[in-house]
C-alpha cells in the first residue's frame, strides 16, 4: 500500500531543515551527562528573569485565544523604536516572517537574491513557493552590494541581506546598505534580517537601518527575541517595514500565531534592559576569549559582530564536531551552508567557552 | 509600494476571527473556547516551564515527548503525527503541500462550515467548491461523495452547526476516490462522544487525515496546539515545510500536561454537554430553532438574530454572528458556564421586554 495523493512538486526538492542537535538526544545518543550545548546561538545567561517571573504568573487565562494581532506588544514596541504601529508584524518566530513574505510574494517565475552561505531559510521560502533562488559570490565574507544589484531583474521580489550574516558573522556597513537599496528596482524588496542586532549594535560602524526606512518602502527588516532576548524556546519575532507591506502578508498571517506565552515574556523581556546588558557584556567577554584561544591553536575564524564564531579547520570539519560531540560539547557544522571546513560555535558563559576550548585542544591533539 | 503580490493573495480575503475585547467585563460567547480554566497539573507545567527558565533555548524542533504521548494513546506510530502551533497550522501546512499550483486542483468543503478552508485553499492558489447542507439534518449531499476534489475538508461536529456526520459517510468520501484526500477536522470531537473512532480511518485508508486541537476542550487557547494523525508518507511531506521550531517550550508542555489530565478534561467536557442541552432547552422556548449540536456551541437561529447580536454586544454579551445568506437569521453561541449561560438567558429575556 502506498499513497496515491500526489503532492506539489517543488517539495520533491525539499529537505526538512536540520536544526541544531537538542542536548537530550546528544545525551541518548552517547550516554554522557553534561553536554555544553554551543550549536543554536541561544542567549548563555538563561531568559530575563522578569520574563519568567511574567510567565510563571501566566496562567489564569490560557484557554483564551492570545492577541491576533499582539496588540499590547505592537505599541509598546512602536514606542520604543519610534515608529507607528502599524508598520510593525509579529510572527512565530522570525521564520515565520520569512515563510509568509515568501507566500505573500513569491511564485513561479519570480526569483529572490541572496549571498553564498545565507541562512538556509530564504531559499527554502523560494524553493517552496517555486521560485528561483540567485547566490551571488561574496566579497571577503560580507555581501556584495554591487553584485546584488546586479543580479536583480523585474521579476526579483526580494533581497535578503543578513546582516550580520548567520552563519558568518560579518557585516556590511551603512554606505553598503544605500547601494543595494539604491540600486535594487522598487518592484523588489530589501529585507535586512538583524536577528544578532543588539550584539552588531555594539560595533561603532553598524548601521542603524531604521533611519533608512523613511526614503525606501520597500526595505523590510527583520528582528527577534530569539536572541540577545534570550526567548528562543517562546518563538516570538517580528519585522518592521511600510503598512502596505505588511498587508498581504496580515491575509496569509495565521489570525493567532503567537502565544499568549510569547506576549507576555516578550512584553517583560522589553523592560529588562540590565539582562540585556549582562547579555552583551558577556558576549564581548567571550568572544575575545574565544579570538585569543583560537589563535593560540593557530586556527583561522571570521570576525564576528554576533553571538557565534565561524571557525575555518581547513580540512573537512566533521571529524572534528563528532569527536567534540563525543566530548559533550554540540556545535554547529555547516555544511548546508556550504563550508564544509568550517563550525560555528555559540559564545556561552566563560566556563562554557572554557569546556569548547579544552575539548577542542584535545580533539586537535589526537 | 510598487512590489507584486503574488496573485492569490492578492484576491485573498483574510480570515476574520471572532472579537476579542480589552476591556474588562464581557461576558464572551463568541470564539468557542472553553470556559473553564487549565488543570492544575497544566498550570504546573507552565509555571515549572517558565522557572526552569531554559526558554532561552530553542525547543524540541519534533515536539518529541508531546507527540509520543498522543501516539501511544491512540494507538499509532509516532511518524504518524505532525504537531503544529495551533490546528491553523497543520490545515495550512495540509493546503501547501498538496495543493499544487496551476494545475487546478479544488478543495471541498461544506456549506456552511469553518470558513477558514476556503481562505487556506485561495492562498494557495486554488479554490473551493462547496455542498451546501440544510436543515433539518444537514446531510452530507449526494455530488459531495462523486466530485472530483483534491482535498476535502470535513468538520466534525461540523461548525457553525454542530452537526455530527457518522463514519460510515466519511469512509465513504474516502473510498469513493482514493485520489482524494480527506481531511477530518475534529476541533469539537470531544464534545461529540464519539472518542477516538476516526482514528481507525487513518488505518483503514490511505487518504485520510485526522486534525485536533488544545484550544477547545483542553482549554489552551492561548497556547496554540494542533496536530493532525495520518499516513507517515503524507505526514512526512507536511513535515518538510514545517518551521523547525514552530512549537514553543511552554505549549509543548503544557499540552503534555494537559492531554494527560484525562480526568479533569472529562468532568469539563461532561459539565459543557450538560449545560449544552440546557442552553438548546432554554433557546428552543424563546423562539428560538436550535439544531442538535455535538461541539462546544449551539446555532440559534430567529428573524431578530441580527438585531440581537448588536443589543447583546451592548450589555457586554458578545456571541458570533455571521452575515452568510444562510447563517443571516442565527447566532453561533459558545456554551460558557452556568452563570454565563444565565446571563444571556436574562439578556434576552430583558431585551424580549
Amino acid at each position: 500500500m502506498s499513497v496515491l495523493v500526489p503532492y506539489r512538486s517543488a517539495l520533491k526538492s525539499l529537505a526538512p531543515y536540520p536544526p541544531g542537535k537538542p542536548i537530550e538526544e546528544v545525551q541518548r545518543e552517547f550516554g554522557l551527562t553534561n553536554i555544553v550545548k554551543l550549536a543554536s546561538n541561544e542567549n548563555p545567561l538563561g531568559p530575563s528573569p522578569l520574563a519568567i517571573k511574567a510567565l510563571a504568573a501566566e496562567s489564569s487565562e490560557l484557554n483564551l485565544y492570545p492577541e491576533s494581532g499582539c496588540h499590547y506588544l505592537r505599541f509598546k514596541l512602536a514606542e520604543h523604536l519610534g515608529l507607528e504601529p502599524n508598520r510593525l508584524i509579529f510572527g512565530n518566530g522570525s521564520d515565520e516572517i520569512v515563510a509568509m513574505l515568501a507566500q505573500s510574494y513569491l511564485g513561479p517565475g519570480d526569483n529572490i537574491v541572496i549571498s553564498e552561505h545565507a541562512f538556509v531559510r530564504y531559499e527554502m521560502g523560494a524553493v517552496m513557493m517555486g521560485a528561483e533562488t540567485r547566490t551571488i559570490a561574496r566579497l571577503d565574507w560580507r555581501h556584495d552590494p554591487v553584485a546584488m544589484v546586479g543580479a536583480c531583474d523585474e521579476r526579483t521580489r526580494f533581497v535578503f541581506v543578513a546582516n550580520p550574516e548567520n552563519p558568518i558573522g560579518s557585516f556590511n556597513p551603512l554606505a553598503d546598505l544605500e547601494r543595494i537599496l539604491a540600486g535594487v528596482p522598487r518592484t523588489a524588496f530589501v529585507v535586512l534580517d538583524e536577528a544578532y542586532y543588539e550584539f552588531a549594535r555594539q560595533n561603532a560602524d553598524y548601521p542603524e537601518s531604521l533611519q533608512l526606512l523613511r526614503n525606501h518602502d520597500n526595505l523590510i527588516i527583520l528582528r527577534t527575541f530569539s536572541k540577545a532576548y534570550g526567548l528562543a524556546g517562546l518563538r516570538i519575532g517580528y519585522g518592521i517595514g511600510h503598512a502596505d507591506a505588511w498587508d498581504p502578508v496580515d491575509r496569509v498571517r495565521p489570525p493567532f500565531n503567537v502565544s499568549r506565552a510569547a506576549q507576555t515574556a516578550a512584553l517583560a523581556a522589553m523592560d529588562d534592559s540590565e539582562h540585556l546588558q549582562n547579555t552583551l557584556d558577556n558576549n564581548a567577554r567571550g568572544r575575545e576569549f574565544l579570538y585569543e584561544e583560537l589563535k593560540k591553536l593557530g586556527l583561522p575564524y571570521v570576525e564576528t559582530a554576533a553571538n557565534f564564531i565561524l571557525i575555518d579547520f581547513g580540512r573537512p570539519a566533521m571529524p572534528i564536531y563528532d569527536a567534540l560531540l563525543r566530548a559533550g560539547v554540540i556545535v554547529r557544522p555547516v555544511g548546508i551552508y556550504k563550508l564544509p571546513n568550517h563550525l560555528r560555535v555559540t559564545i556561552g558563559l566563560p566556563e562554557e567557552n572554557q569546556i569548547f576550548v579544552d575539548a577542542l585542544r584535545g580533539v586537535l591533539r589526537n | 509600494m510598487s512590489i507584486e503580490i503574488n496573485a492569490a493573495v492578492a484576491a485573498l480575503e483574510a480570515y476574520v476571527p471572532g472579537e476579542q475585547p480589552r476591556e474588562p467585563g464581557f461576558v464572551k460567547l463568541n470564539t468557542n473556547e472553553s470556559p473553564y480554566p487549565s488543570a492544575p497539573a497544566v498550570v504546573e507545567a507552565v509555571h515549572a516551564a517558565a522557572t526552569e527558565a531554559a526558554f532561552n533555548k530553542y525547543p524540541d524542533p519534533a515536539s518529541r515527548s508531546l507527540r509520543q504521548t498522543i501516539a501511544e494513546s491512540l494507538g499509532v506510530e509516532l511518524g504518524q503525527i505532525l504537531a503544529g502551533n495551533g490546528s491553523d497550522e497543520v490545515l495550512r501546512l495540509v493546503c501547501h503541500a498538496f495543493l499544487r499550483p496551476g494545475s487546478g486542483d479544488v478543495i471541498g468543503m461544506l456549506d456552511p462550515t469553518y470558513v477558514l478552508y476556503r481562505t487556506l485553499a485561495e492562498m494557495f492558489g486554488s479554490s473551493a467548491r462547496t455542498f451546501a447542507t440544510v436543515a433539518p439534518d444537514y446531510a452530507i449531499p449526494e455530488a459531495a461523495y462523486d466530485t472530483p476534489v483534491k482535498v476535502f475538508f470535513l468538520a466534525n461536529p461540523n461548525p457553525p452547526i454542530g452537526t455530527l456526520y457518522p463514519l460510515e459517510q466519511i469512509e465513504r468520501l474516502a473510498a469513493d476516490n482514493p485520489a482524494r484526500l480527506i481531511v477530518v477536522d475534529e476541533a469539537y470531537v470531544d464534545f461529540s462522544g464519539v472518542g477516538n473512532a476516526s482514528i481507525s480511518l487513518v488505518e483503514r485508508f490511505r487518504n485520510v487525515l485526522v486534525s485536533r486541537t488544545f484550544s477547545k476542550s483542553y482549554s489552551l487557547a492561548g497556547l496554540r496546539v494542533g496536530y493532525i494523525v495520518g499516513r507517515r508518507a503524507l505526514i512526512a511531506e507536511m513535515e518538510k515545510i514545517r518551521d523547525s521550531y514552530n512549537l514553543n517550550r511552554v505549549s509543548q508542555a503544557a499540552a503534555e500536561a494537559a492531554f494527560r489530565a484525562t480526568e479533569y478534561y472529562a468532568d469539563k467536557t461532561r459539565q459543557i454537554c450538560e449545560d449544552r442541552a440546557f442552553l438548546t432547552e432554554a433557546l428552543r422556548r424563546r423562539g428560538f430553532e436550535v439544531p442538535e449540536s455535538r461541539g462546544n456551541f449551539v446555532f440559534a437561529r430567529r428573524a431578530d438574530a441580527a438585531e440581537l447580536y448588536k443589543s447583546l454586544k451592548e450589555r457586554k454579551i458578545l456571541v458570533r454572528y455571521f452575515s452568510a445568506p444562510n447563517l443571516a437569521d442565527g447566532l453561533r453561541i459558545t456554551i460558557g458556564t452556568r452563570t454565563e449561560i444565565n446571563t444571556l438567558l436574562e439578556g434576552l429575556d430583558a431585551l424580549s421586554k
